[in-house]
């Protein structure tokens, strides 16, 4: 039987729990992709109606109003404007929440008002007997022409109520429920003249706003029917005012609040979360615990995957049959998978406890005591959120500036974003910390290695502000900004949703950065094991001559070590290496590391990968080796160990300074619309990354 | 022989996927509105 399938956008106001209830619709059933020409994140989800009917439903960025002031807040106008459009949907669901709904509801009365079947949504029912919230749900129905499904999404309460209004979606009223018209009667009437077969209220938004709208000369608007910006902005307001009366009217009819039952917990942990010293003091010891956790937790599955890869890889060589095959795969896939999956555990965790702080609601008062140290740096409370989320990836974060108008404020947030610590950066931190700061405790309970996790997350963060001081005196902008914030209700974190997301970052990392990862790991290790045949192929001969004239006594192991190493820095990586060598030598880095760090402009992360590459080329055959034990191993040729305090500070300090990363570029000349931008970031964060790792390693040695 | 012949084939596969991730050229969006700009 054919299955028909029904088109539903999710929109409401952000943090009225609209992905909470996406989840609970949708199940698993979501694919994330982007919107078309713009790097927006779009979530579509399906659910099973009835036998023969489903739903498609997206899932849209959140949006206050159709007055978009931000490039995500455009997609939903976008979306709501354009019949043609393939996402275009037959029902909308807005979804609000019930301690906020007065302000929730200006956006669902103007979707109401472009005559498209419209659902209301009123989540958080549960915390309705907690406020002294009562709701006539009839009344409100009446008034506001449509259904309401009043849901818990956290306790799972309407989800069912939901899908059967979608499914019954045919019977919702189209009538809007404020004529608009009525702020400006003559100015409509000549749009009604001019454009007899549009919808009015679609018109009024097109001229509002730079919306790509249907077959529509936006030139011919503009010139005929464009008002001043400001008789515009007045009339706007006008609406917005219109819009509160009839919301005011409704809710006067429809709801009733018994402020004496209103409970304070909200406003006493507000007190304490955003208090000038204890704030500062809470966030501090939350990253602590939080950075120590991400060592600790993750060492035994780390330990695990580590050892398990070294088998898999010894256990290929042994049973496979013998060839340049299988050397690939023991020596180049085999390391190469293992050094993406080892820091799964870690990244999990991280974003374990970034999601609980977001779904807390924790994380919205974090952004306003931040706001204040923020506004110093000429940077906008609002810079806080890409601040935040370029812990997971400079990407996401760099496109979630668009929500800040003012330009100098979104320019320098954009510069800066790339030097707080990402994901791809935990990878490299982890494996140098393990090598260089040793496994101790302080005072009985703080790890070592914990605390210089943090102090490098710290850093980091340090060194965007910096930044940011600087480019706020140097960029000559003149503009002005405000500040506003969500404060949503505290809750306690879905275990859903925050599983959901954990597994969809560490699915983004695996099969993102992972496919880089293993590729690389498949010419490295071509470059390694293969070279100009003059020297490479004859490395037996000339080696052995080489011993045989320093008459030293050897053993067959010798004679192979010093083969294989003959061969290695012989092999096409050895020759490329060596010619960068005098530029990283002074850093306290060998060719072998040279390698890496050039590789990993490709992705941070490429950096571990590299290594296990280079060095399992390079390693006895058959040995079951780790990573970890590969790079401790290393010596120099006078004997000392390759990753010492002074060469392991001096890579973490590159790290944590350098512009390596490509896809960041690419999305900085996105999103300033040129290339000056990133190649000043990558010149200047390089050369300040290779300054700082020289005077650490000379200072340290 | 045959395991040069697939150790060639990784590395080609490698390479080219490489190539398409860095400086491949992404097909436009379909779905755009008209007067799409962002094209």
């Amino acid at each position: 039987m054919v299955q028909s399938s029904i088109k539903v956008a999710l929109i409401g106001n952000p943090n009225t729990g609209k992905t909470s209830v996406f989840n609970q619709i949708t199940g698993l059933h979501q694919q994330v992709g982007n919107y078309p020409g713009i790097t927006v994140e779009k979530k579509i989800g399906t659910c099973k109606l009835s036998e023969n009917r489903k739903a498609t439903i997206l899932d849209l960025p959140g949006t206050y109003s159709l007055n978009a002031s931000s490039i995500d807040e455009n997609v939903v106008i976008e979306l709501l404007m354009n019949k043609k459009d393939e996402n275009f949907p037959d029902v909308v669901v807005v979804v609000t929440e019930v301690e906020n709904l007065k302000r929730n509801l200006l956006l669902f009365t103007q979707i109401k008002d472009l005559e498209i079947p419209t659902i209301l949504v009123i989540n958080m029912c549960d915390r309705m007997a907690l406020k002294g919230i009562e709701l006539d749900v009839p009344q409100l129905e009446k008034e506001l022409k449509t259904k309401i499904a009043l849901v818990s999404s956290r306790k799972n309460i309407g989800i069912e109520k939901i899908k059967n209004l979608i499914a019954d979606y045919e019977s919702l009223s189209k009538e809007p429920c404020l004529n608009a018209s009525i702020i400006d009667e003559a100015y409509f009437n000549k749009l009604r003249r001019a454009f007899p077969n549009q919808l009015l209220y679609k018109l009024w938004l097109v001229i509002t706003q730079d919306v790509n709208f249907l077959n529509l000369e936006r030139k011919e608007i503009q010139n005929t029917f464009t008002k001043s910006h400001a008789d515009l902005k007045r009339l706007q307001q006008k609406e917005t005012i219109k819009r509160y009366q009839f919301i005011n009217d409704t809710l006067k009819m429809g709801q009733k609040i018994d402020v004496s039952k209103n409970n304070t917990v909200r406003a006493k942990l507000d007190r304490i979360l955003t208090h000038k010293v204890f704030g500062y003091l809470i966030f501090f010891v939350l990253l602590f615990i939080i950075f120590q956790s991400i060592f600790d937790w993750s060492s035994i599955p780390m330990n695990l995957i580590d050892s398990s890869f070294a088998n898999l890889a010894s256990y290929a060589k042994t049973n496979l049959p013998p060839g340049e095959f299988t050397n690939l795969i023991s020596e180049g896939i085999i390391p190469g998978i293992g050094g993406i999956l080892i820091f799964i555990p870690q990244i999990a965790f991280l974003f374990l406890f970034i999601s609980v702080l977001e779904e807390s609601g924790y994380m919205s008062r974090v952004v306003f005591l931040m706001d204040k140290i923020m506004r110093r740096y000429g940077l906008s409370g609002k810079s806080v959120v890409p601040l935040i989320s370029g812990t997971a990836c400079a990407i996401p974060a760099i496109m979630s500036t668009r929500n800040i108008e003012n330009w100098k404020e979104r320019l320098i947030t954009i510069l800066v974003t790339p030097f707080i610590t990402c994901s791809a950066r935990l990878p490299v931190y982890a494996i140098l910390i393990s090598l260089i700061i040793p496994e101790k405790r302080v005072l009985g309970f703080i790890s070592l290695q914990g605390l210089t996790l943090m102090l490098l997350y710290l850093l980091g963060f340090g060194a965007a502000l910096f930044s940011a001081f600087i480019l706020n005196k140097i960029l000559q902008l003149k503009t002005k900004s405000y500040f506003v914030v969500e404060m949503p209700s505290y809750k306690i974190p879905l275990f859903k949703n925050v599983g959901i997301n954990v597994l969809e970052k560490t699915k983004e990392f695996v099969f993102g950065a992972g496919k880089i990862i293993l590729a690389l790991s498949i010419i490295l290790w071509f470059l390694g094991s293969h070279g100009p045949d003059d020297e490479f192929g004859k490395a037996d001969q000339i080696v052995q001559k080489q011993l045989d004239v320093s008459n030293q006594k050897y053993s067959p192991k010798l004679l192979k070590d010093q083969i294989r190493s003959f061969k290695l820095e012989k092999s096409y990586i050895g020759i490329i290496g060596k010619s960068i060598e005098p530029v990283i030598k002074p850093l306290g880095y060998d060719w072998k590391i040279g390698i890496a760090v050039v590789s990993s402009f490709a992705a941070r992360e490429v950096f571990v990968g590299t290594l296990a590459t280079i060095y399992s080329v390079g390693s006895h055959s058959k040995e079951k080796t780790t990573i970890k034990n590969r790079m401790q191993a290393e010596v120099k040729p006078d004997g000392t160990k390759v990753f010492n305090f002074a060469s392991g500070i001096s890579l973490l300090l590159f790290h944590a300074f350098a512009m390596q990363c490509v896809s960041t570029l690419a999305v900085v000349k996105k999103e300033t619309n040129s290339w000056k931008w990133p190649l000043i970031q990558l010149f200047f964060m390089s050369g300040f990354a290779y300054l700082t790792a020289l005077a650490a390693y000379q200072f340290l040695k | 022989m045959i395991q040069t012949v697939l150790t060639y084939l990784a590395l080609a596969v490698a390479v080219f996927f490489l190539f398409q991730k860095f400086f491949g050229r992404k097909k436009p969006g379909k779905k755009c509105g008209d007067n799409c700009k962002c094209h």
